[in-house]
């Protein structure tokens, strides 16, 4: 199975139809910090597996998308929930594409 | 397909069908709940700003036509809503009550008032020194001070969680108590003390923060939602200077400003547009619900306001502005969501999605009408 996951691994269990629980196997200490991108420690330590970087490009990501949305449709006359809201399909559109 | 997310809710969860495809780089498996946490926090930041914000000599102001407009605004949707709450549910699930519960959460946060959020709305307009704003603030105010009321009640009284609800009940409201007769005066205590013109020492400000985190984590402790306590806290903070404006000067950028949409955009990523079958009854059903919901709401509003002698446009552009609905909406979803509250999770996502988008028709024909009016004044 494919996916990109901060855990060491995945076990699903109880799957129905719209809801699954799954068992997550952790990693203690967990990453938080990365090596870096260079670093010597295989796929572990790199900066997209690491809870610290990848929180923080989260969080430019949506910064960056709000506010430039915000821009424009503020002039149109949008309330400013309104482009937070649709900041969410945006970047669901871009990953899912 | 499977859906999987863990207890605090995926963020980007369903509808990118996690697990399946490599698609999520940028939100690996895991990663939503670091930052569905720092965002919660936002939330908190926000929601006690704006109770800090909240001034309860405007009421006395505006005199009693705030308090009637806002309970009558506040009850009778809810009145109506709760006695025909099993027929909607049947009609909007195509006989069943296994979503009983669902259904009653929707009528409840469309029959919510939201202070911060009306006012947000009347600061985009710059109608807030207005005669219409100012009445519109008082009843959001009385009407958020009541509904929370509700959910206080409705939290506690809460069927499901039977085991130790007395104790939760007890403690909740010494908590409350102590906020409003021990807290409140000692702030006023504080302000006294304080020379003019001066602000309030570092060391209070400190402690007042502290003391809200504390709040935050008690009420998960007391089963409730985790914003009650910190807003209860932020009403009982006295407000304007020099303490309540120091405070707001500190928690705005980095809460409202910065951790705030962060939270909405969280919130909405957990949307699932896949699963929304538009010809579905359930889907028809749900929106003419929330569609009659807010019809109900602007009459209960605008009826109360033509008694008082309001020209009909004047109680119209009252009854939309007061209808608006924003952040703590999509909040209360997320976290009925996040709780299980509502099964079919796909659907009141949904919910989510098309309530977002009325509020945003709405807020936009008040706001055309209050341009317009604006424009007359003016001209």
């Amino acid at each position: 199975m494919e996916v990109d996951t901060l855990f060491a691994s995945i076990n699903q269990i109880n799957v129905s139809d719209h809801t699954a629980k799954c068992g997550v196997c952790l990693k203690t200490p967990p990453n938080i910090a990365s090596d870096g991108l260079w670093g010597n420690h295989g796929t572990e330590g790199s900066p997209l597996k690491s809870s610290m970087p990848i929180f923080l490009l989260q969080v430019i990501l949506i910064y960056t998308v709000t506010r430039t949305l915000n821009y424009p449709l503020k002039k149109l006359g949008f309330p400013a929930i309104f482009s937070q809201l649709m900041v969410s399909f945006v970047i669901k559109i871009v990953i899912e594409s | 397909m499977h859906y999987l997310y863990l207890k605090a809710g995926l963020i980007l969860g369903p509808s990118l069908g996690i697990l399946e495809k490599e698609k999520t780089m940028l939100f690996p498996y895991g990663s939503q709940d670091t930052l569905a946490t720092i965002a919660s926090l936002g939330y908190m930041l926000f929601v006690f700003e704006n109770g800090v914000k909240m001034d309860f000599s405007m009421i006395t102001r505006t005199g009693k036509q705030g308090w009637i407009i806002a309970i009558v605004g506040l009850l009778f949707p809810l009145v109506i809503g709760y006695s025909s709450v099993e027929t909607i549910s049947k009609l909007a699930n195509q006989g069943s009550l296994d979503e009983l519960h669902s259904t009653v959460v929707i009528l409840m946060t469309q029959n919510m008032t939201s202070f911060a959020v009306i006012a947000s709305v009347l600061n985009d307009l710059q109608i807030l020194n207005s005669e219409l704003g100012r009445l519109a603030l008082s009843s959001a105010l009385v009407g958020d001070t009541l509904s929370n009321i509700l959910v206080v009640a409705s939290a506690a009284l809460d069927t499901r969680k039977v085991n130790a609800r007395g104790i939760n009940l007890v403690l909740l409201f010494a908590v409350i108590i102590i906020i409003f007769f021990v807290y409140r005066p000692s702030m006023f205590l504080v302000i006294e003390h304080t020379p003019e013109g001066q602000e309030v020492k570092d060391i209070y400000i400190n402690v007042i923060i502290g003391v809200l985190f504390v709040l935050g984590w008690s009420s998960m402790l007391f089963n409730i939602e985790f914003i009650l306590l910190p807003f209860l806290y932020g009403l009982a903070t006295p407000d304007g200077p020099p303490l309540g404006s120091s405070l707001v000067k500190r928690i705005h950028t980095f809460g409202l400003e910065f951790l705030t949409p962060i939270f909405i955009t969280t919130c909405a990523m957990k949307m699932n547009y896949s699963l929304v079958e538009f010809r579905s009854p359930m889907f028809i059903g749900t929106v003419l619900m929330i569609l009659m919901a807010h019809l109900l709401k602007i009459i209960s509003y605008a009826a109360p306001s033509l008694y008082f002698k309001l020209s009909l446009k004047d109680a119209v552009s009252l009854a939309l502005l007061l209808d608006c609905k924003g952040v703590v909406e999509v909040a209360m979803y997320s976290s009925a969501l996040d709780k299980r509250v509502t099964k079919k999770f796909t659907l009141q996502t949904s919910f989510t999605n098309s309530d977002s988008l009325l509020d945003f028709f709405i807020s936009s024909s008040a706001r055309t009408t209050q341009s317009r009016e604006s424009k007359w004044l003016l001209s």
